[in-house]
């Protein structure tokens, strides 16, 4: 029960808490635009799901490279946590500096606003979301691939051995390449750890949740931005996501699948919320370019986070970032004529393909 | 298979039923005619759109295939936006109407979706769990009265508690793996090998299984050795599985 409570607080509020500078509505913070990622609207659910999302890209984008550099290192577990805390710590410490100096918002305001009322599409598309975080606990999936990416995670966890067994066996082997550049096993092994709780049971029962959660908060926050805060739109646009979420199980590659059957895995985080992330980021990038002329630095930054959390899901998620912003910026520079922000956006997705070429040299 | 052969065969793959991507040709549609704002129509029209092209190029794929299998490439389908497309034109139709019409719209389109998608619950492979772990009963038992604090043991499993037993318990060795059952490898393993013989030769199996360190044989209850296993035991039987343990090789920490 412990070590439950000790989970729910790892993946919710460490979240939450090195977030709150991106989350919470302040115009007057420097790398805030007026408008970017739905700034208009500020209701309280819209700047908790804000921070959440921001934030957990943080903390896989601080995580990757730790991890990696560990695996390669041939260090342990203990050393991944320490650094990894300690420089969450230090980025946590930072962004509440910046809160504090340059004034917090309103926030008896913010938590008296409460939340917006909802519409009925609102309340309809909660109860889907209910019914799927429901769901995720009582129902299982089996997926032959945990024979992998979980057991990965229990030997880590167990021993401490960082990639150094063979998964299926037990039995020492040799660095397995393919798999070390996105380490998303050591993030379940790492709240394993923090939490004393089984690595198996964290896996398959107490991290989906999470996983829908993380990946409706960002679905939210895309539903507030491109219905511009309308109420009743943005109730509409989340109960049809809901149910296409609910009802995607109609290709075993579908990112609805991989959300509700195979959360636990890379692939489904990349799928279900890196990806959508970076929509997200890009949209509001866009958004800045129509209004602004130029992108943020928050949006730069937020797409190399996104790049680096897409590694951290999957070897090729670096590639797939860069895939993504090179397309949006191509069509930022066809329909705003301009070069210099749409090429910084490329440039800050960059960092996230090293490991996908240092896969390559290294195998 | 060439590239282009194999892309189809990703996208086919991928497309499943293939009600859903009619559903988001026609939404991209709806929005490519309705929607006037700049940036929206850029992430709801011309984004996927250029997408499916990029997707569908050979040299694409070969440039993918320098860092990945080909099996992977439908994750390059991720970045279409699929739901957020549907999500938004439905979402916009349903709120150009009023009154009734618009109940009557959301009814028709909450239909469509529910006709051209699949519930995930009704997934053949999603089962009500068992517990905590989300793993069958008989292997959180067998694995608990196996477990040894401190150090591991080796046990031989039967091939439905294979991908199971090292995510519940990673102290609990394997002789041989799920790569074997998967034919991920082309290697024989002589354990594996003499365990699929029929009639079983519980004195092979013995000898292979005492010379490879294995601590535990486990079969279910409809396979037991009829003759007795050369170095091993008896041990217990959990929820229709018998346990063999090894008379000679110790378990002590």
């Amino acid at each position: 029960m412990m070590s439950a409570c000790i989970t729910i607080l790892f993946e919710i509020l460490m979240p939450l808490l090195i977030g709150a500078f991106f989350g919470l509505p302040s115009n007057k913070t420097a790398c805030e635009s007026k408008t970017a990622g739905g700034e208009k609207s500020s209701g309280l659910l819209l700047t908790l799901a804000r921070a959440y999302a921001f934030g957990q890209i943080l903390l896989f984008a601080i995580f990757e490279p730790i991890a990696v550099f560990g695996v390669l290192k041939d260090q342990e577990m203990p050393f991944i946590i320490k650094t990894f805390l300690a420089a969450s710590a230090v980025i946590t410490i930072f962004f509440w500096i910046l809160i504090i100096s340059k004034k917090l918002p309103d926030m008896k305001g913010l938590v008296k606003s409460g939340f917006d009322k909802p519409s009925v599409f609102g309340i309809l598309a909660f109860l889907i979301f209910l019914f799927m975080i429901v769901m995720s606990f009582i129902m299982t999936y089996t997926d032959g691939d945990d024979a992998f990416y979980i057991t990965v995670a229990a030997d880590a966890a167990s021993s401490d051995s960082l990639y150094a067994k063979n998964p299926y066996t037990g039995f020492a082997t040799t660095l397995l390449f393919r798999y070390i550049f996105a380490p998303f096993p050591l993030w379940i092994s790492f709240l394993s750890k923090v939490s004393g709780m089984n690595v198996s049971a964290l896996a398959h029962t107490f991290f989906p949740w999470s996983m829908i959660l993380l990946s409706f908060a960002v679905m939210y926050i895309i539903a507030d931005m491109v219905t511009d805060g309308d109420r009743k739109k943005r109730g509409a646009f989340m109960f049809f996501a809901s149910l296409l979420v609910m009802f995607g199980d109609y290709s075993i590659y579908s990112a609805s699948n991989f959300l509700l059957a195979r959360s636990r895995q890379g692939k489904a985080a990349l799928a279900t919320f890196v990806i959508p992330f970076l929509f997200m980021i890009l949209y509001s990038s866009f958004k800045e370019m129509e209004e602004m002329g130029k992108i943020s630095f928050k949006n730069l930054l937020f797409i190399c986070a996104s790049g680096f959390s897409a590694a951290l899901c999957s070897t090729m998620g670096g590639a797939l970032v860069i895939s993504f912003t090179g397309l949006s910026a191509l069509m930022m520079a066809f329909t705003y004529k301009k070069i210099k922000y749409p090429f910084f956006a490329v440039l800050s997705s960059v960092p996230s393909i090293a490991f996908a070429v240092l896969y390559m040299v290294m195998r | 298979m060439d590239s282009f052969a194999t892309i189809l065969k990703v996208i086919k793959d991928y497309m499943g039923t293939g009600f859903v991507t009619v559903l988001f040709l026609i939404a991209l549609a709806y929005a490519a005619i309705f929607e006037k704002d700049r940036v929206k129509r850029c992430f709801f029209v011309y984004m996927p759109a250029m997408m499916i092209p990029v997707f569908l190029c050979p040299v694409f794929f070969k440039i993918y295939g320098l860092f990945s299998e080909g099996v992977t490439y439908y994750r390059i389908l991720w970045l279409i936006p699929e739901i957020p497309v549907i999500a938004y034109s439905m979402s916009h139709l349903v709120m150009s109407f009023k009154g009734k019409a618009r109940v009557f719209c959301v009814f028709l389109c909450t239909l469509l979706v529910i006709f051209c998608g699949k519930l995930m619950y009704l997934d053949t492979y999603m089962i009500p769990a068992d517990n905590i772990y989300h793993m069958p009963k008989y292997v959180v038992d067998i694995c608990d009265a196996l477990h040894v604090d401190g150090r591991e043991v080796q046990v031989l499993v039967p091939d439905e508690m294979q991908q199971f037993v090292r995510q519940y318990d990673p102290c609990i060795c394997i002789p041989y793996g799920r790569e074997y059952m998967m034919g991920l490898t082309l290697e024989s393993d002589e354990i594996r090998d003499a365990m699929s013989e029929t009639p079983r030769d519980p004195e092979k199996i013995g000898r292979l299984c005492v010379y490879r360190y294995v601590h535990y044989i486990v079969v279910p209850e409809s396979m037991r050795f009829e003759k007795s296993l050369v170095y091993y035991d008896e041990y217990m039987t959990i929820d229709g599985y018998v346990i063999y343990k090894n008379m000679y090789l110790d378990t002590d920490v």
